[in-house]
């Protein structure tokens, strides 16, 4: 086993999940890869199987069919797991709730590093803690506070704090600036940004938003109902899409700037609005 | 006579007018009032489009519930006027007749927005039937409207329950209810957001086509800029309570007055946006709850251009050129005073290195 | 926005008004003492008025427990014929009874019985049940269904009925009533645990922890048991208000605390007889029992509110 190239990778993962009689597939062999120092976005818009994904890959939920390799290693194993779980941290989208309400920050940003045992003194340990929390902006200072006396965009950074505090090598991010202030969005960003930048971090980033995907990923996979529809670098893919799907999530998005808007809105075509060709999954 | 007069003059009488609307919510945490709109004046012509920006703690949401008196439990100053009419005290009798035949509004959550239990035909019907419209000739107009805003099979559907769409389709139901009295005015609160984006494309249009066809007015209030650029006649950015500048859409997004309306405008990732290999200027820093408003101006704590003055001294929205309006001390170009007591023209454009 | 190096920072902790103070060798960071002050008081002043008083008078009580031997003016079962049935007066702050025992001195001997007895059948019973949830929800499906089915069967019983068979078993004696409270009692705390627990299980800061590779233990005792607990804390306050009254009426019945304790129901019981000639037997307990009922019930959301850490911060 090669340990030296750190990557993520899930492989041709599929799972279903059964309700009553039927069946609802929800990924059907999707095979994703990270490697460390990349930025690698997932596209997905709802329903198409991207939280299960996500669940899937930091172990929540296991596939009905393919396999998690991080290192090259198979995740199924016990010693896999741990190296796994120590390298692979995760941001998840919700501020408020992916905080313990009843743990203080100082609790929150090092239980990585006291459940991994990677600092033997107490003060060796508090003193990564407050390295994690300067990374991402905040201070020693707010280390006795509760989560609820923090605002949205620095609740995200107290997660990204808590992710950095254990020196991951991949980081996974789930929509995190989604429930975030358009204003706030921006730093959240910059962290993640300078994080996979100094610190050679991988990192796989979940997001509905084109727009954000563009400003931050080297690679992008568009997802689409369980199957990778197109992947590329992330230039390329914008520059010229191939599969009609991206075509289409292009030509949606709106641009903050009048006279490109009424390009896009003419180059979109004189089709009925109305009528757009949507697939029978949203026309219900 | 101040500048806003001025640019009033010689048009014809606004559709709603909206004038020092001040909102206050009894808090018991603090056992005080918190101001949450702070002396906010709006118009709208009839037709037009007008896109109010905000975040969170600017009040965008709560000016638009107190045009349509939703929260009786909020107090309001000021005064808002539809079609000449003053709304704050007015009878619910009053209100009544002109919710939904006059005014209407559209929520952000399509999910909630519809009664899980009562057929679709029958809510879009709804609004017809308290009018006093027939049961037949309600349903027929239902179904027409359904039809216009692009729900296949409309006459099948009719019957159908709200579980039974996608989030998209019940939004176009949403608007079908709102919109079927032919009101003059939509207001339209965040429609889109919990919408992928192809699917808010669709209803974006879809409220442009009502709005062209039916010479409807939309308040659309939304944080998304994108949206604004495609949707907007005139752009209302609001921050803290306030005003922070008022302009028509291609000025505003040319060039923007307030420094908070250019940070937003220059922190945004955009589709076409330059390399990614700098980080995005960034606004530091986070809006304040209403409770804790700073004195002066509101944007002061996290603006980059913040002098001594606007730590005491709350801007007051004046124009800064034709159709804009701005309120910052440093937007241009106004008429002051200097030391010696002659007039000075201050200075015409903001620094152009806003945000680091 | 390079990683800077600890000890730049470290080296000079910041102590301002409200800031806090790092103790590097012990790695504990607490706030200095007169911002914890300000905060508890300004904690206090958040509450409702009712609560306050409700939370003192909780206070008093507890005291009661603590400090009774001091307070009692005669020994609780000295028997003075000579002053017997004696009305309130300045002797005898709550008149004596029909042996001649003073009632006030009764009535705060009889906390350290009944509402101590409350008490303790109220924290056994619900950390009792609060540890067996924890069990159930950690468990397989199908060992979680059968130990809610136990709870159900438990709890298909009257608390009263159970603690009468118990008490039947063991012996009328106060051990057997506590054991039977508290297995009458942690059911309902369990089945409530429970489904507390399932629920913030599936919330998103537990799915961290264990993606971290947080063992399912510390999870469930620093992530999930936590946010759960505010409900107990009401839960339990209101309980004890029950349980004391259930005492009392095990007492009035003759089960449980025997003559001469002063249990607050014993006494109760005993002043039945006297109810027209010497109403302040039974009167002063009713009204002791009635009081202590309620400023448990109101004070169970302050209690809640003031436990909780995260609340102390704003």
């Amino acid at each position: 086993m090669n340990g030296d190239r750190v990557s993520l990778r899930a492989e041709d993962i599929t799972k279903s999940f059964r309700r009553g009689g039927s069946t609802t597939p929800v990924l059907q062999g999707v095979t994703v890869e990270v490697g460390a120092g990349e930025v690698v976005s997932l596209v997905g818009e709802s329903g198409s199987g991207k939280s299960t994904l996500l669940r899937c890959i930091v172990g929540l939920q296991r596939p009905d069919s393919g396999r998690i390799l991080y290192r090259d290693a198979e995740q199924a194993t016990r010693a896999g797991q741990a190296v796994f779980h120590r390298e692979v941290q995760i941001v998840f989208q919700d501020p408020y709730s992916s905080l313990s309400p009843r743990m203080t920050v100082q609790d929150i940003v090092s239980e990585g590093v006291i459940v991994h045992r990677l600092e033997s003194s107490r003060r060796r340990r508090l003193e990564r803690t407050v390295e994690a929390l300067e990374q991402v902006g905040l201070s020693a200072a707010d280390l006795p506070r509760y989560p609820s006396s923090f605002s949205g965009g620095q609740r995200q950074r107290i997660a990204i704090a808590r992710a950095l505090a254990v020196r991951p090598r991949i980081l996974i991010c789930d929509e995190p600036v989604s429930a975030l202030d358009v204003s706030v969005q921006a730093q959240v960003l910059n962290v993640i940004q300078s994080a996979s930048r100094n610190l050679g971090l991988g990192v796989l980033f979940i997001s509905h938003n084109l727009a954000v995907v563009r400003h931050l990923s080297d690679r992008v996979a568009i997802l689409r109902d369980g199957r990778i529809v197109e992947e590329g670098v992330c230039d390329e893919v914008y520059a010229s899409p191939s599969h009609p799907y991206t075509k289409a999530l292009l030509a949606a998005v709106p641009v903050p700037d009048p006279a490109a808007e009424r390009r896009r809105r003419e180059a979109r075509g004189e089709s009925d609005p109305r009528f757009a060709p949507l697939d029978e999954g949203e026309e219900r | 006579m101040s500048g806003h007069e001025i640019s009033n003059m010689g048009e014809a009488a606004a559709l709603l007018e909206v004038r020092g609307l001040t909102v206050d919510a009894r808090s018991r945490a603090q056992g005080r009032d918190i101001r949450i709109v702070d002396g906010v004046d709006l118009t709208i012509r009839a037709g037009e489009r007008l896109a109010v920006v905000g975040e969170s703690g600017s009040g965008k949401s709560i000016t638009a519930r107190a045009i349509m008196q939703l929260d009786p439990a909020l107090r309001l100053g000021g005064s808002i006027r539809l079609q000449g009419q003053e709304l704050i005290g007015a009878s619910a009798r009053r209100l009544r007749a002109i919710r939904s035949s006059v005014v209407s509004m559209v929520f952000q959550d399509p999910m909630t927005a519809l009664n899980p239990l009562m057929k679709i035909g029958d809510q879009v019907a709804e609004p017809l039937r308290l009018a006093g419209v027939g049961r037949r000739e309600a349903r027929r107009r239902a179904q027409e409207m359904l039809d216009r805003l692009g729900v296949p099979r409309a006459a099948e559907r009719m019957d159908a329950y709200p579980h039974e769409f996608s989030g998209g389709m019940r939004q176009r139901v949403v608007l079908a209810t709102a919109v079927i009295s032919g009101p003059r005015l939509l207001i339209a609160d965040e429609p889109t957001t919990a919408l992928d984006v192809r699917i808010q494309d669709q209803v974006l249009d879809l409220v442009m086509m009502l709005s062209q066809q039916e010479g409807m007015a939309v308040l659309l209030i939304t944080h998304d800029l994108g949206v604004v650029a495609g949707f907007a006649d005139r752009v209302t950015v609001m921050y803290g309570g306030r005003i922070a500048e008022q302009a028509p859409r291609d000025a505003l997004f040319a060039s923007p007055r307030h420094p908070y309306t250019r940070g937003l405008l220059a922190s945004v990732p955009r589709l076409d946006g330059g390399s990614h290999d700098q980080l995005l200027p960034v606004i530091p820093g986070s809006p304040a709850p209403p409770a804790r408003r700073p004195a002066g101006c509101a944007f002061h704590p996290r603006c980059p251009l913040a002098m001594d003055r606007c730590r005491t001294e709350e801007p007051r929205l004046r124009v800064v050129a034709p159709g804009v309006e701005a309120a910052c001390h440093l937007a241009g170009p106004t008429i002051t005073t200097d030391a010696s007591g002659g007039e000075v023209l201050a200075r015409s454009r903001p620094e152009e290195d806003v945000i680091a | 926005m390079m990683p800077k190096s600890p000890q730049a920072t470290l080296a000079a902790p910041v102590r301002d008004a409200g800031e806090p103070v790092l103790a590097l060798d012990t790695g504990v960071v607490v706030m200095p003492s007169p911002e914890r002050r300000r905060r508890w008081r300004g904690l206090l002043r958040r509450l409702p008025v009712l609560d306050v008083v409700a939370l003192c008078l909780v206070v008093i009580l507890l005291l009661l427990i603590v400090a009774g031997p001091w307070l009692e003016r005669y020994p609780p079962n000295a028997i003075d014929l000579t002053h017997a049935l004696l009305p309130p007066g300045p002797d005898h702050w709550l008149g004596t009874d029909d042996y001649g025992r003073d009632i006030y001195s009764r009535l705060v001997a009889g906390a350290r019985v009944t509402l101590l007895a409350a008490l303790i059948v109220v924290v056994l019973g619900n950390g009792l049940g609060v540890l067996i949830a924890c069990l159930a929800a950690i468990s397989a499906p199908r060992v979680d269904q059968t130990i809610m089915r136990i709870c159900d069967i438990f709890m298909a019983f009257p608390a009263m009925v159970l603690a009468l068979g118990i008490a039947a078993a063991l012996g009328p004696s106060e051990l057997s009533l506590v054991i039977a409270m508290t297995v009458s009692l942690w059911p309902g705390a369990a089945r409530l645990a429970r489904g507390l627990l399932r629920e913030t299980m599936l919330s998103d800061h537990v799915a961290a922890a264990k993606v971290m590779g947080v063992g399912v233990l510390r999870r469930m005792f620093r992530h999930v048991l936590p946010s759960v607990m505010d409900q107990i804390y009401v839960r339990a306050a209101l309980e004890v208000a029950g349980a004391i009254v259930i005492f009392a009426g095990l007492a009035f019945l003759g089960v449980g605390a025997q003559p001469p304790s002063p249990d607050w129901g014993a006494m109760v019981s005993e002043g039945r007889e006297f109810i027209t000639s010497a109403w302040w037997i039974a009167a002063a307990p009713g009204a002791m029992i009635t009081l202590t009922a309620i400023a448990f019930g109101l004070a169970g959301d302050a209690i809640a509110f003031v436990l909780n850490p995260a609340v102390r911060d704003r």
